[in-house]
C-alpha cells in the first residue's frame, strides 16, 4: 500500500509498504501520473518495506518509468532487497530501472 | 482508449426507451455477442462473464466469478508479457494483443484480447473489461500460409525460397569453418513425356517418389529441396573433396535409375545431375546454383537419355 507521497521541486518520492496488487497499482497510477502530466521527470520509489509486488504493480512502475523518460527523467528504486529484488532480477527489470 | 462512464451518454437511444428496458437490451446484447466478455474489478476478481466466455473457455459463470484471470493462464507467457500488458493499461487505459490461454479442459488456444479500463464519474478505475475471440482458425491458416511460403506442397520439400535461405546459411558456416560444401542440381529428363503419356497425376506421383528416393539416399544433414517443376537440389554442407559429391551424385543416379511404377507400368526415368563446389565455383548461392545448373545441362547434352520403359 501507499505509505507516503512527497513531492519536492526536483522529484516525487513514493514510499510503498506490504504487498502491491492490482488495486494498489491503479491507485499508484492515479496519484503519480498527475505529477508527470505536470512536467515532473524524476520519481523515487522506496520499496524497502514491500514484501510482494504482482505483474500489475511492476507494470505501473514500468508505465511511470516510460512517462518519466518522456519528460527527460526516470524512476529510481530505493531499498530493493530480498524477494522483491529477486523478482526484479527474474523479470530483468534490474536492467531497466536506476537504483540507489 | 480510456473509457469513462460518461462515454455511455454518447450512445443515441430510441426516444421513449425506458431505463429498465434499456438495461434489459444491454444485458441481451452482452449475452448475445460472439466475443467472450470478462469483467474484473480493480482487485482483478472476475465479476461478470457472458455466454461466449463460457462457450470458449468452458468455465460457467459460477466457476469464473470470484476467481482471477489467472484461471485462464496457459503458462505460455512469461512475467514480462503480463508486466508489459499492465504497463500499457496503466499508461493508456487499454491493451490489445494475442494471448494463449487455457480452457477448462486443459486445451491451450490463442485468442485476440482487448482490455479497457472503466472509470467512475470521479475518474477512479472501477473495472477492467476484457473482450476476446478465439483465433485458432486464423492462426492455423496463418501457419499454413507460412508453410506454403517455404515448402513445396506436392513433395513437402523446402521450396526455392527456403533452399536459398538454407544454402546461404550453409555457405556462411562453411566460410567460418574454412570447409568445402557442395550443391547438386538434379533434373529429370522426361517429366513432360510422363505427363503427356500417363497424365499429370502420375507426373505428380513421379515427383513425389523422386523426392522420397533422393531424401532416402542422402544423409539427414544434407538438405533436399524442390526448386520448380522437375528441378531438385541437394546441399551437402560439408565435404572433404569433390569426389564426395560425385559419390552422392552417383548414388542418387543409381536410385533414380530403378523403375518407377506409373500408370500400372514400370517406367525408367533418366536424370541429370550437376555439381558445384564452394569455394571453387563461387561463394554466393545464386552463382553456385547457376554453375550446378550449367553442369547439369552439360551432362544432359553428353548423354542421349530420356524416358524409357521396360516391363
Amino acid at each position: 500500500m501507499i505509505q507516503e507521497i512527497r513531492a519536492s521541486d526536483e522529484e516525487v518520492l513514493l514510499r510503498l509498504q506490504g504487498k502491491v496488487y492490482a488495486d494498489e497499482a491503479a491507485m499508484i497510477r492515479e496519484k503519480l501520473f498527475p505529477f508527470l502530466d505536470n512536467g515532473c521527470s524524476r520519481i523515487v520509489v522506496d520499496v524497502a518495506e514491500v514484501s510482494y509486488i504482482d505483474s500489475s504493480g511492476l507494470g505501473v512502475l514500468v508505465a511511470l518509468l516510460k512517462r518519466a523518460r518522456q519528460n527527460g527523467g526516470g524512476v529510481t528504486l530505493a531499498g530493493l532487497q530480498g524477494e522483491v529484488l529477486q523478482l526484479f532480477e527474474l523479470t530483468r527489470l534490474t536492467k531497466v530501472f536506476d537504483f540507489e | 482508449m480510456d473509457k469513462a462512464a460518461g462515454d455511455a451518454g454518447q450512445t443515441r437511444e430510441w426516444p421513449g426507451c425506458r431505463q429498465d428496458e434499456r438495461t434489459r437490451l444491454y444485458h441481451l446484447a452482452f449475452q448475445c455477442v460472439s466475443e467472450g466478455i470478462m469483467i474484473t474489478d480493480v482487485k482483478s476478481r472476475i465479476v461478470s462473464v457472458n455466454s461466449s466466455f463460457t462457450e470458449v473457455t468452458g468455465y460457467s459463470p459460477e466457476e469464473a466469478i470470484g476467481a482471477t484471470p489467472r484461471l485462464l493462464h496457459s503458462g505460455r507467457h512469461d512475467a514480462s508479457f503480463y508486466i508489459n500488458m499492465w504497463a500499457a493499461i496503466h499508461a493508456t487505459g487499454s491493451w490489445r494483443g494475442e494471448v494463449w490461454n487455457r480452457k477448462k479442459n486443459g486445451e491451450i488456444y490463442p485468442e485476440w484480447l482487448s482490455i479497457s479500463s472503466i472509470r467512475d464519474e470521479s475518474g477512479r478505475i472501477e473495472y477492467y473489461i476484457g473482450i476476446f475471440y478465439d483465433i485458432t482458425k486464423q492462426k492455423s491458416s496463418e501457419e499454413h500460409l507460412i508453410y506454403l511460403a517455404h515448402f513445396d506442397a506436392l513433395t513437402g520439400l523446402p521450396n526455392r525460397a527456403l533452399f536459398l535461405e538454407e544454402f546461404k546459411e550453409t555457405l556462411q558456416m562453411a566460410k567460418r569453418k574454412s570447409c568445402q560444401s557442395a550443391l547438386l542440381f538434379i533434373d529429370l529428363d522426361d517429366l513432360k513425356h510422363v505427363n503427356d503419356t500417363y497424365g499429370h497425376s502420375e507426373g505428380d506421383k513421379l515427383l513425389r517418389e523422386t523426392a522420397a528416393r533422393v531424401k532416402e539416399t542422402v544423409r539427414k544433414s544434407d538438405s533436399v529441396a524442390r526448386l520448380a517443376g522437375d528441378e531438385f537440389t541437394v546441399i551437402l554442407p560439408f565435404i572433404q573433396a569433390r569426389e564426395d559429391a560425385c559419390r552422392v551424385k552417383q548414388a542418387i543416379l543409381n536410385r533414380l535409375d530403378e523403375p518407377f511404377l506409373l500408370g500400372g507400368e514400370r517406367v525408367t526415368i533418366a536424370a541429370s545431375i550437376g555439381i558445384s563446389i564452394y569455394p571453387d565455383h563461387g561463394s554466393d548461392p545464386e552463382r553456385l546454383l547457376r554453375h550446378a545448373d550449367a553442369d547439369m545441362y552439360d551432362m544432359k547434352k553428353r548423354k542421349k537419355g530420356g524416358a524409357g520403359q521396360d516391363g
